[in-house]
């Protein structure tokens, strides 16, 4: 397994508008890790963590400054296009889009150009595969897609991103609206998903953090202020021996 | 007020909203059964499949039924892209601001506007000042006018009722908001629209003070869109006001039925559609 640094976040100040919400975020993603961002609601989580492939710009007017580095360059100076397909993104509430299995999965590379049929049935095996869905699903491919349940849903959302061959994935809060069976597929799948690509995702169940993820960022506001880093670190140190008073107080549950 | 009069008054309330509800029933069902006892002679393949004939307009409605399917098919080519684009603008790409508002302002406003208004705007317009007579292509553009609206609302609302998490999802894969619109937006919303086209439909196929003074009377089949023709209701309009009444009944059940097709249609989408979104939310 590669430690190179895939994502390098410094000094990273975000503003809505004149509002800072995030100030002086430092961390690092290695390749084939899975970072947690954790943190009470509010916190900027999920905001830190779409800045990573700019979905923020789209949609609410933030403001970032600081370095985000992919493979040691500026984000900012990716294509917005080709930085999204780079880096995946997983929503909380499963988008499934009102098409069949199939199209939910092929929508990705079509938009970049892939028409011929052949190349896009092998990429949405290669996908529905990945995203542990192929068994379950190879039968009715051409079935609509709103009928799977929640966590099917979530899983089909991961082949989307997936068949553009991400080197990131974004998860925000994406098990938070399923069950516990339906949550345990998905953190088995992050973690195979590791081999080929790696992971950040932002949750505020910190058992999953604790389970589930590599390195731990604990972010935190202090009453009226931006939200900073806490304490970054292995996960295993963050829950165990936390350097932070704050942290173990947050992660035992007695505050936040 | 002591609990017996409070269950009176309750009893009396419920017994007066049924004699409403039965008042505006039996209304509907004597009209209908009415016009339908008087011209059900329309239901017969001669009526539909021939033209009128001799100077009492005997014989059959066909060459109206094409002015009819012809301008309202017209008038759809024309104004379900127009409509459907300003709905893409006006829910995908206006904010919000004093220009939008003026601009949804402008269209409640055309809603309101009288039909006979946009008649006489179009028989200025479109036949005298662009000179395109009385034809299918005059009388669409002035119903293009008219309809504009409806298409126009329902499909922004159709496009609002897109769930932002399609966009996002769309969006994260690095598609451009054009690709998002296109590719995401407009399939899932493309019912509503259907819905809005069919409500249009059905107001352009009834429609007279507008199509009278700008398609014209002709009672022929029109070929070319530079032709004029007689609609089904324009023809209903000229009957009743010479005093062929008994043929006007038969024209009339021939729009009512036509126009129940449209209800029909538009309800079932809608239905459709509703569900759709329903099953979603769970």
């Amino acid at each position: 397994m590669k430690t190179t640094t895939l994502l390098e976040v410094s000094k990273v100040n975000i503003h809505y508008g004149t509002n800072c919400v995030l100030e002086d975020i430092d961390f690092i993603a290695p390749a084939h890790t899975i970072t947690a961002i954790i943190g009470p609601s509010g916190c900027g989580k999920s905001t830190l963590l779409r800045s990573f492939n700019r979905t923020n710009e789209l949609i609410t007017k933030t403001r970032r400054t600081g370095d985000i580095l992919l493979e040691g360059r500026e984000i900012n100076d990716y294509d917005p296009l080709d930085l999204r397909a780079r880096v995946g993104m997983i929503f909380q509430k499963p988008a499934v889009l009102p098409t069949t299995i199939y199209e939910n999965v092929a929508v990705g590379p079509r938009l970049y150009g892939t028409r011929k049929k052949s190349e896009l049935d092998e990429i949405v095996e290669e996908s529905l595969t990945g995203a542990s869905l192929w068994k379950e699903l190879k039968d009715r491919l051409h079935k609509r897609a709103e009928q799977l349940s929640g966590g099917q849903k979530q899983r089909l959302a991961i082949a989307r991103t997936l068949a553009l061959k991400p080197e990131i994935i974004l998860f925000d809060e994406a098990t938070a609206s399923l069950d516990p069976i339906s949550t345990q597929k998905i953190e088995d799948l992050m973690h195979r998903l590791k081999e080929t690509t790696t992971i950040i995702i932002a949750t505020h169940n910190m058992k999953q953090a604790a389970r589930a993820s590599d390195n731990t960022l604990f972010l935190m506001a202090e009453e009226g202020e931006p939200s900073r880093v806490v304490e970054f670190g292995p996960t295993e140190l963050i829950f165990t021996n936390p350097k932070v008073e704050k942290t173990e107080l947050y992660i035992t549950g007695r505050f936040g | 007020m002591t609990s017996v009069m409070r269950k009176i008054v309750d009893r009396m309330m419920f017994a007066l909203f049924i004699f409403i509800a039965a008042v505006v029933t039996a209304f509907l069902v004597y009209f209908i059964f009415y016009i339908v006892s008087r011209g059900y002679t329309a239901f017969s393949w001669t009526f539909l499949s021939t033209a009128p004939h001799g100077i009492k307009m005997e014989g059959g409605v066909l060459p109206m039924i094409v002015s009819s399917v012809y301008l309202t098919l017209l008038t759809l080519l024309i104004a379900v892209p127009l409509g459907v684009g300003g709905g893409i603008y006006l829910a995908e790409y206006a904010g919000k601001g004093r220009i939008v508002e003026s601009i949804r302002f402008a269209i409640d406003l055309l809603s309101s506007v009288p039909s006979i208004v946009f008649g006489l705007f179009g028989l200025v317009l479109f036949v005298q000042v662009m000179g395109l007579k009385y034809s299918m292509l005059a009388g669409a553009l002035t119903l293009t006018l008219m309809v504009l609206p409806i298409i126009l609302k329902i499909s922004e609302e159709s496009f609002r009722a897109v769930p932002d998490a399609y966009r996002e999802a769309s969006l994260a894969l690095g598609a451009t908001k054009e690709q998002t619109i296109f590719r995401v937006v407009l399939p899932t919303a493309i019912a509503g629209i259907l819905t809005g086209a069919i409500l249009a439909a059905g107001r352009a196929f009834g429609e007279t003070a507008a199509v009278l003074y700008t398609a014209g009377m002709a009672p022929l089949a029109p070929v070319s869109p530079l032709e004029g023709g007689r609609t089904l209701s324009v023809h209903l309009y000229l009957l009743a006001t010479t005093g062929h009444l008994e043929e006007a009944y038969r024209v009339a059940v021939v729009l009512l039925v036509i126009i129940l097709l449209f209800n029909l249609a538009s309800n079932w989408i809608m239905n459709r559609y509703r569900r759709k979104f329903v099953s979603e939310a769970i």
